[in-house]
This record gives C-alpha cells, structure tokens and sequence, in this order.
C-alpha cells in the first residue's frame, strides 16, 4: 500500500475491524514503526471505549405506545414545546418527587446482598495483569479454569484442611550449569516485553501444562496454544487474545474482558532482584532462566524460562517464598520450527450475547468506596475501574505480582458463594478462599462491603493486602444510602 | 433478541411497530437517547420512528432488522434537526432528566451515571454529521456499511466521520477533565 493510501481514519477502522486485510497490515506495519501512530491508536481507543461502556437508557414507561394512526406525531411538529409534552413534563416531575419521598422511606430497612461469582472476577484479573505481558502464561490460567470441572477436592482432602495454597511436585529447577548473572529490572522488563513482541510476532502452535493445588492436591490442565495472524487462541478457543481485548467463551457467547489501561507501576527494583541462568533445556528448546527474589529475604518467588531464540516465554514458575512451586504454566510441545502456516483467526463478532462492554475510568471522588494508595507490602494502586457487571476493580502492583480488589457495596450472602472454597480468618476477617489455575481468591466482608481479592501472590503477601481492606473508616450512613441507590444487586 | 429471527405475521417480511417496539424498543430507545441528548426528544423521535414503520413510509429490504432500524432513527433524528434550523424558536430550555431511583434490573446504570452523562455531554456537542457515525458505530453496534446505507454516503465518508468524531470527542473529553 502506498505513502499517500495511508491516512489516519485507518486507526479508527482498524479497531472496528473494518479494514481490508492488505489496510490491516499496513496499519500494523505502521504502528511497529511510529510511536505517534500508537499514541494516536491508544487516545482513539480509549474514547471508543467510553462511549461503547455508556450503559444503556431504559426506555421510559409508555415510549412505545403509537398514538392514532393518522395523527402526526408530535415530533412533527416539535419546534415548539407541545402541550402533551408539558403534560408529560409535569407528571414526570411529580412521579420523581413520589419515587425519591418512597426510596427514602424503603431505603433504611432494606440491606443487600451479594455472592461473588469468583472464577468471573479471576479471569477480569487476569486479563488486565496479562496486559504488557506475555498473554499465554497470563490467560493460561483462565482456559483452564474453564476447560472442565475440578478433578479434586474430595471430602478426604477437605478432612485434613491443609493449606490451600500448597506446593506442586514438579521439578524445582531445570536450570543449566551457569552461575547466575545479576541483571538490572530493565533488562528484566526487555526480556518480559521481548516475550511479548515475539508472542504477536510470530506464529506458532504448542500445549502448555498447568499445574496447581487446590485442597492440597495437585492438579493439571493441558491447553491447547495457537497464535496466528495476532490472534492467540487459548483451550480449544476459551480464551482469546487479540491486541489489548481478552475474549473469553462464556454459555450465552462471548464476553470481551477489556484490559484497561495500567497506570503507574512501582519500580521492581525497589522489592526484587534478577539474576539471569542461561542453559536451561524447556520443551526441548533452549532457554535463559530469569529468576526473581525478594531483595530483603533473597527468596525466589517467580523463575521465567525464555526461549533462547525467539524470546518465548515457556515456562512461568510462582514460588511461596520458601522454594516451593505453587503454580506453573509450562510448554511442554511447541511448534518447531517456528513459524507455523497463518490461520485465519476466528474473532467472534458483534452480536446478540456478546457484551462488548469493557471497565469505565473512575475518576477520584466519582465513587465513595475505600481504595487504599498501597496495600500489603509495596503493592501501589495503578488502575480503579469500574466493570462492565458494575464491580468497582482497583488494580495493584508491586512491579512483579499483581492483584485486583473487587468492591461492591453489598453485605456478603455466604451460603451462596461459589462452591469448592474453604473457610478460614485471615487478618482478624472471616474470609473464604479459592484457589484456582490463574490466582488465589480471597472473600470477606467489613462494614456493609464484600470485597474480592484476587491475585497471584503467596500466603504472605495475601494476608498483608487483606490487612490493609478497609481502611478503619465505614461507610456513612449517606454513603450507605448512595451506595443502596445506585448499588447493583447481583455479581454476574 | 436475534435480529435474524422471523417475523411471522408480516406477509412481505416487513415488521410491525407491534413487533418492533416488542421485540427492539430497547435498542431504538437507546439509540435515540444518544443521538437526541435528552429523554423528551428522545421520546418523540422514538414515537415518529414507530408511526413510520406503521404508515409503511419506510421501505424493510430482508436483512439486518436493527440496521434497518438504526437507519429510520438516523433519518428521524436528522429530519428533526433540519427543521428545527429551518424554523429557529426560542424553545423553552430543556428540563434536566429525571433522576429516578433504579429498579433492581437498572444493575450497573446508575453508579456509571456521571461519567456517562459526561460522555453524553460531550456527543451532545458535535455536529451531527459526526455524531451520528459515532453513536450508530459505538452504541448500534452499526457496521460502516449499515452507517453508510443510513447516511446516503460512501463508506470512506463514514470512515473519515467516525475517526474525526472521536478525535472531536476526545478533545471534548480532555477539555472537561474527564480523560487525560
């Protein structure tokens, strides 16, 4: 395509999908070379997102009733204000003097209250900490969460109520014969943001094996990885990746999980250190084995292996601070040599049970709930959302791990939390807690509010991020109101 | 509802207000509402929407049934706008909308309400000749080809309205603090 075909109304048409495959490509072509172009794509799109996440109107009572047949309707003739629209002006203004007098009076007695539908709330998480970051060992987790029922968890491991969060009996270390290398978090982050470029760039199939405990029982999932033409399909399609937007299969279709923007990150610097280990053998390709430990214990929590030449990442370990693996996503086959002929990706398309609805921006103040600046040990806020079921989502870093608090202004209904969780006090809070192929799930509720975390840090780290929920301030009994006003009643 | 499903008493496949407002009211609504900015002139481009379809003024050509739909909206809406510029009066000013508790289906509505209603604001603000490719690509849910066929012009035109639109909206935005 040429210079001068070449305009900027292709940005827009390429987030709609509504280019040519010849425009496409020389859009994209475009992006990888223009920084103007990609700061124009992400403005262009966050607007895009704003008004697609408006909620709809509901239409007020009576719209739809057709007066006479053959007497012109009254926007026919609208330049002036007619006399049935005064009318309908005046009874409006009268039903909503009744409805606030009958809202105050059915307000104060009434309590809600929710049941967060968890594996939900953990693949929201996932889609926004898989954003920057390698996207199959970040969606991984979801797709097999959502490839079929929990093979575990008998009443004989409930019995012995061991840890949730347990080591798995995988290899500790495949590592070469090298000393590690200190390196600085930058070039950590070049080799995360390789990982990346290499996962949109090339094509190529493969399986990973995830590997969990949940009731102290180990468990697997085998998922099938296809990316081609920079769609990357997850589990026999559950999951797909497509630029920023994370799709995933739900039972009345499809469900976009938008990634919303990350702000500020901490420097990982500050808590962790990086040495490099080149000589590790990982589905039968060589890779350079990155791990991450915490500066002030020197325990490793997190070991990345990379393809030594693509830059894959093809294996992701999370360690509990004492040298236990508790999750891993591994290849164990990947398509060599890469790449694999393109297939034409099958994105589904906008339609009846697909709720093309991504997370709004709040804005400081919009909303009343608490949002601590930091949690737990150096986790900074860097994203508060509201989402698409109406969730308020704050997402915290450290620079390493992530973890997403869900506030909802409902007293939490326990008996109909999602089943396959385990009781358990937590930072002086009843609390339920999961785990699952992509994160640990903690529940609780304080003050009127249950509150979600959702995350993929250790036993540790989850206690002090708990402690800092909530802050020792209770909603007012405003707030209360507001928050019954305007609160949603159900988790979807 | 699917918008392919049949429509069992129209003889020529056209539907009937009936069916329409049954089965699409919500969508036509919505879509007026953003067009028009207000809930009373919403109201009334619904209504004239409606008396067309079941005076048979507007033509149904088997196909999109909610691309048909977006189509008499826009032409509705635009008809409005015209002669409202032909014959300027000095209306009386528009009542703010009616804050009404929500009912416990209006779900996420109301807690999103203010940054909505400053994204409403903001496409109240833009030319129609841009707000409405917008409001037909992001709240229909419209293919540019379906925009196109509504607005009686090429589909580049669209494209160039859409992308300008959001570029107009965006510096609306910004202006009034609600993006960066």
């Amino acid at each position: 395509m040429s210079e001068q075909q070449m305009n900027e109304d292709m940005l827009s048409a390429y987030l709609d999908g509504e280019l040519t495959d010849e425009e496409r490509a020389a859009v994209e072509a475009r992006l990888a070379e223009s920084a103007e172009w990609r700061e124009q794509l992400a403005e262009i799109d966050e607007v895009r997102r704003l008004v697609r996440g408006m909620p709809a109107r509901e239409a007020p009572a009576g719209v739809f009733e057709v007066r006479a047949a053959d007497k012109p309707a009254p926007a026919a003739s609208a330049a002036t204000v007619s006399p049935l629209r005064r009318h309908r002006r005046a009874l409006a203004a009268v039903t909503a003097v009744a409805a606030a007098l009958v809202a105050i009076v059915v307000v104060t007695p009434h309590r809600t209250t929710t049941h967060p539908s968890v594996a939900n709330l953990a693949a929201e998480h996932a889609a926004r900490a898989s954003e920057g970051e390698d996207p199959v060992t970040g969606l991984a987790g979801i797709a097999a969460e959502r490839s079929g029922p929990s093979t575990v968890a008998d009443g004989s491991a409930r019995a012995r109520a061991p840890r949730l969060i347990d080591a798995i009996r995988v290899p500790a270390t495949v590592s070469g014969t090298s000393a590690p290398m200190p390196i600085s978090p930058r070039m950590a982050q070049q080799l995360f943001n390789r990982a990346l470029q290499a996962t949109q760039k090339d094509q190529f199939r493969g399986t990973v094996l995830v590997t969990w405990t949940d009731h102290g029982q180990e468990q697997t999932r085998s998922i099938a990885v296809l990316e081609s033409d920079s769609v990357l399909h997850l589990g026999g399609d559950v999951v797909l990746s497509a630029g920023d937007r994370r799709l995933l299969r739900s039972n009345d279709g499809w469900q976009v999980l938008w990634a919303g923007a990350v702000g500020r990150v901490p420097n990982p610097g500050r808590k962790y250190t990086f040495d490099l280990m080149p000589g590790a053998k990982i589905a039968g390709r060589v890779a350079d084995e990155l791990a991450v430990r915490v500066r002030a214990s020197g325990a490793v929590i997190e070991r990345s292996f990379f393809d030594e030449e693509t830059g894959l990442l093809l294996r992701r370990d999370r360690l509990d601070g004492k040298g236990h693996i508790v999750r891993q996503i591994a290849y164990t086959e990947i398509s060599p040599p890469l790449p694999v002929p393109p297939v034409t990706p099958r994105l589904p398309a906008p339609g009846p049970g697909r709720h093309d609805r991504g997370p709004s921006g709040l804005k400081p103040g919009q909303h009343s709930m608490v949002a601590p600046e930091r949690i737990g040990d150096g986790f900074r806020l860097s994203g508060r959302d509201l989402d698409a079921n109406g969730n308020v989502q704050l997402y915290y870093s450290d620079g390493v791990l992530h973890a997403s608090v869900f506030e909802r202004a409902a007293e939490l209904d326990w008996d109909r939390l999602p089943s396959g969780g385990t009781k358990g006090k937590i930072a002086g809070h009843d609390v339920q807690q999961y785990s699952s192929p992509s994160a640990s799930e903690v529940v609780w509720e304080r003050g009127g509010t249950t509150y979600v975390l959702v995350t993929d840090a250790g036993p540790s780290e989850i206690s002090a991020m708990v402690q800092s929920f909530p802050r020792e301030r209770s909603p007012s009994v405003v707030e209360r109101i507001g928050h019954f006003l305007g609160g949603p009643f159900h988790w979807d | 509802m699917d918008d392919r499903a049949p429509l069992r008493d129209a003889s020529d496949g056209v539907p009937t207000w009936e069916e329409v407002a049954r089965g699409h009211g919500q969508f036509l609504y919505n879509v007026a509402y953003r067009l028009a900015g207000n809930e009373a002139d919403a109201r009334d481009v619904v209504q004239e929407s409606l008396l067309r379809i079941r005076r048979g003024l507007e033509s149904y050509q088997p196909g999109s049934l909610e691309g048909w739909l977006a189509r008499i909206v826009t032409n509705v809406f635009l008809d409005e706008v015209r002669r409202k510029r032909r014959r300027p009066t000095s209306a009386l000013p528009e009542e703010p909308d009616l804050v009404l508790p929500p009912s416990d289906s209006a779900d996420v509505a109301s807690e999103s309400a203010q940054l909505s209603d400053e994204i409403q604001e903001a496409l109240g603000a833009l030319p129609e000749e841009f707000r409405v490719p917008v409001v037909l690509c992001d709240v229909g849910g419209r293919t540019y080809e379906e925009i196109a066929a509504s607005l009686g012009v090429p589909v580049g035109t669209v494209r160039s309205r859409l992308h300008r639109g959001r570029k107009l909206l965006r510096a609306s935005l910004v202006e009034a603090g609600v993006v960066a």
